[in-house]
């Protein structure tokens, strides 16, 4: 194999790390054999098919990301637990898109229309964030002040203290009742971000291949 | 300009591919590119999704000291593609159905329409 295939497949090789064994090894393989087979001899040559180690290798790990996120999706976990796993890997994926995006040969309109999108829907989530922060801060305070009220009116006033007592209870059931909504609905926000993403960013890649063969026979229709 | 080929057709396009005989990666994307225009890159994705699918399966065959991964249509695939066949024919049909109805204005020499 030629020294400059060689090193472009290490190097794509190196920037695999994520990705399992078993997975590195099968995307190597595949593209090693296909370099061959191609017959092609310097890194020109390679990059002009496959475009450079950088941007093949995040082209592969976007799609692996794409994958796990639809299939988290579809197996639809609901523990706090499993939630927080699926937004970071879908909070991961989102990234390797943004990074696929940006280091693909797009045009700049298209890529700044992709980023201000992105944007909006990162704005968006950190907005409902912010919301249910203050929210829950608020609603926490209240509870906290009428509890205090509650007992401080009891040696005297014993139906207003049951009454304030009763407000405090109240809004810490509201709390209890709010804060893992709020967390859901933030999943949720975060998963939707992350599917439209994955679509766009499969409308983006057929849109716009790394090269365009000019050797193409007429199409016949 | 061209229309984009999505993935599920793309996944018809290679199993029919495989109907005829086995082939090995570059040769898939090869014989694909002669009528459709996709990046060599796209071909992986592909190929993966299959086999995950169960709709092809892999085996290899030493060429010139070096290994080539085959590539070959399981049942279950021959099932999927015949399904697949049936819908692109109808939405064929369907897109045709509309386009052959198409009033563009005949051009006349020098004269309004």
């Amino acid at each position: 194999m030629a020294n400059d295939v060689t090193e472009y497949l290490a190097e794509l090789k190196g920037l695999l790390g994520s990705l399992t064994t078993q997975e590195q090894d099968d995307v190597m393989e595949f593209y090693s054999e296909y370099l061959q087979d191609a017959g092609v001899v310097t890194r020109s040559e390679v990059e002009s098919r496959l475009g450079t180690h950088k941007q093949l290798a995040r082209k592969v790990l976007a799609d692996y990301s794409i994958k796990d996120s639809q299939k988290q999706a579809r197996e639809n976990k609901s523990t706090i637990k499993d939630q927080k796993a699926t937004n970071k890997s879908n909070v991961t994926m989102i990234w390797m898109v943004i990074l696929a995006i940006a280091s693909s040969p797009v045009t700049i309109p298209l890529a700044l229309g992709v980023l201000l999108v992105l944007a909006g829907a990162i704005l968006a989530v950190l907005g409902v964030l912010f919301a249910a922060i203050v929210g829950v801060l608020g609603v926490g305070a209240i509870a906290l002040f009428a509890i205090y009220v509650g007992i401080m009116m009891i040696p005297g006033h014993l139906a207003v203290a049951l009454f304030y007592l009763g407000a405090g209870v109240a809004a810490i059931g509201a709390l209890l009742i709010g804060v893992p909504l709020a967390l859901s609905i933030l999943s949720w926000l975060i998963k939707m971000t992350a599917l439209a993403i994955s679509w766009l960013y499969r409308k983006i890649t057929k849109i716009q291949p790394t090269v365009k063969k000019e050797d193409h026979h007429e199409k016949v229709d | 300009m061209e229309i984009q080929v999505n993935s599920e057709l793309l996944d018809g396009l290679v199993l029919s591919l495989l109907t005829r005989e086995d082939y090995y990666g570059y040769a898939i994307t090869q014989e694909i590119q002669k009528s459709i225009n996709i990046s060599d890159s796209t071909m992986y994705p592909v190929l993966k999704r299959l086999k995950k699918n169960d709709w092809l399966t892999t085996y290899d065959h030493p060429y010139q000291g070096r290994n080539r991964r085959y590539y070959q249509i399981t049942p279950a695939g021959t099932e999927h593609l015949q399904e697949l066949l049936g819908a692109w024919r109808k939405y064929k049909l369907n897109i045709d159905a509309i386009f052959d109805q198409t009033q563009i204005p005949p051009l006349t020499l020098g004269g309004a329409d």
